[in-house]
């Protein structure tokens, strides 16, 4: 984990052409940036395309960050940004069925849903409800951060994160009961 | 429910409280209370056991081979741009001639000559002015390299001759395969080293040198009767992938330009 400090001299570095230093930001950041848009996107290939979307982005806006926020806060709030964005282009509010060699009834498939480590019926029940509220609950009960850090990347007030995330959660539980039955 | 309700059956379910008398009276006094933090607690359970998402190697080394392709070719563009006037030289250079012959006409040149250079230098002024209005519907500047396009492999460098794609793919299996013998690789000197690394990362970031071929097959050429001033090949891959997994890519020793990348 790297300090405000760290990431500050990184950024200059990157901002001076330095490569591998922004290979270093990457390295510590990617796998909590895929894992954000995987669960936003719902689907692996479309995270994939926004993960590298946020790096590209982050990578030409470096100069502009300002440090008045951490630089992972500031990284996630470019990912869910463009998941938002990938999702308008998307045009749809459900993911895509889930691909046939990931159908959990497909007991020759268990590997692969082992090792992608999701569970299917989690992520359909993020897809169906809205983005706005999948992104603060995927934030702040996946990605376990602190709702004042999830209103920074969010970009709205406090009040409205607890709002989301509670109405987020009734919503899950919701869709994830339907599933039950 | 009011806020401080709501904020206080979450708080509950997350088990944040330390003190939660008040909270268990809330849920209990009311059904609605109860349902509500029973809908938190489920989705909280469920969400805490989502499971870690991580991306495998193949897709690690792919996310930063395309993002490097990407920023390059960005930089490309933004270096190679030219200034507006630029795309008006010929047209310039056209009404030029254009001009200098009706000079040349009204001081009574031989009208057969002189209306035969005139209708040359007309075409090459609607010539110029053709390919400018093409350029436009192109959309302008000629658009940056693209890494890893497998029908441009060629060689980098002006004298290289192109590479055989064929051979390429072919090539790139073997080594995926470990048939390092059959694929001609060959370590290199430890002190050209950092050399060989460096013309790679001229090329391409995020990827380490796996050895070089010295005698890489040409196009239209037998691969076993190779040239002799055919150019070597930096063979490479993602840093720290498998090669067995990863996409390769050669790199033209001489101009340390991409001719080739597994897609």
């Amino acid at each position: 984990m790297t300090t405000a400090a760290q990431d500050a001299e990184l950024l200059v570095r990157v901002v001076a052409g330095d490569h591998d230093a922004y290979n270093q930001i990457m390295r510590t950041h990617e796998d909590r940036v895929f894992s954000v848009c995987l669960r936003i996107m719902g689907n692996r290939e479309l995270a994939l395309d926004a993960t590298q979307e946020v790096f590209l982005t982050a990578f030409r806006k470096a100069a502009q960050f300002k440090g008045d926020s951490a630089l992972g806060t500031w990284i996630y709030r470019i990912a869910v940004n463009t998941c938002y964005d990938q999702l308008r282009k998307q045009k749809r509010r459900r993911s895509e069925p889930w691909p046939q060699h990931l159908d959990p009834s497909d007991h020759s498939a268990q590997d692969a849903v082992d090792a992608a480590a999701v569970r299917p019926e989690i992520q359909q029940a993020l897809a169906a409800i809205p983005p706005d509220f999948r992104a603060a609950i995927v934030l702040s009960d996946i990605e376990g951060m602190a709702l004042a850090d999830v209103a920074v990347v969010l970009g709205v007030p406090v009040g409205t994160v607890k709002s989301r995330v509670f109405r987020g959660r009734r919503l899950l539980a919701a869709v994830l009961g339907n599933q039950n039955q | 429910m009011r806020n401080n309700e709501l904020e206080l059956i979450a708080a509950l379910a997350e088990g944040r409280l330390e003190d939660e008398t008040l909270a268990r009276a809330l849920i209990e006094a009311s059904e609605e209370h109860r349902a509500a933090y029973e809908a938190q607690k489920l989705a909280i359970d469920a969400l805490r056991g989502a499971g870690t998402v991580l991306m495998d190697d193949t897709e690690r080394a792919m996310l930063r081979r395309d993002l490097w392709t990407a920023l390059k070719a960005g930089q490309r563009a933004q270096g190679t741009a030219s200034p507006w006037y630029y795309r008006w030289t010929p047209v310039a250079a056209g009404l030029l001639v254009v001009v200098g012959l009706i000079a040349v006409i009204n001081r009574g040149g031989e009208d057969g000559a002189a209306r035969g250079l005139f209708e040359a230098a007309a075409e090459t002024t609607t010539t110029a002015a053709g390919d400018i209005a093409m350029d436009g519907a192109s959309g302008g500047e000629a658009g940056p390299e693209t890494a890893g396009d497998q029908d441009e492999a060629s060689s980098g460098g002006d004298s290289a001759a192109p590479y055989d794609l064929a051979y390429l793919i072919d090539t790139a299996q073997r080594l995926r395969d470990g048939d390092f013998a059959t694929a001609r690789l060959e370590s290199f000197d430890e002190s050209s080293q950092a050399d060989v690394q460096s013309c790679v990362d001229d090329a391409l970031e995020g990827y380490q040198v796996l050895g070089v071929i010295d005698e890489p097959a040409l196009a239209g050429g037998d691969t076993d009767t190779v040239p002799e001033d055919a150019a070597p090949l930096i063979a490479a891959v993602p840093q720290g992938a498998k090669p067995s997994t990863a996409p390769v890519a050669f790199v033209a020793l001489s101009s340390c330009e991409l001719v080739y990348l597994d897609e």
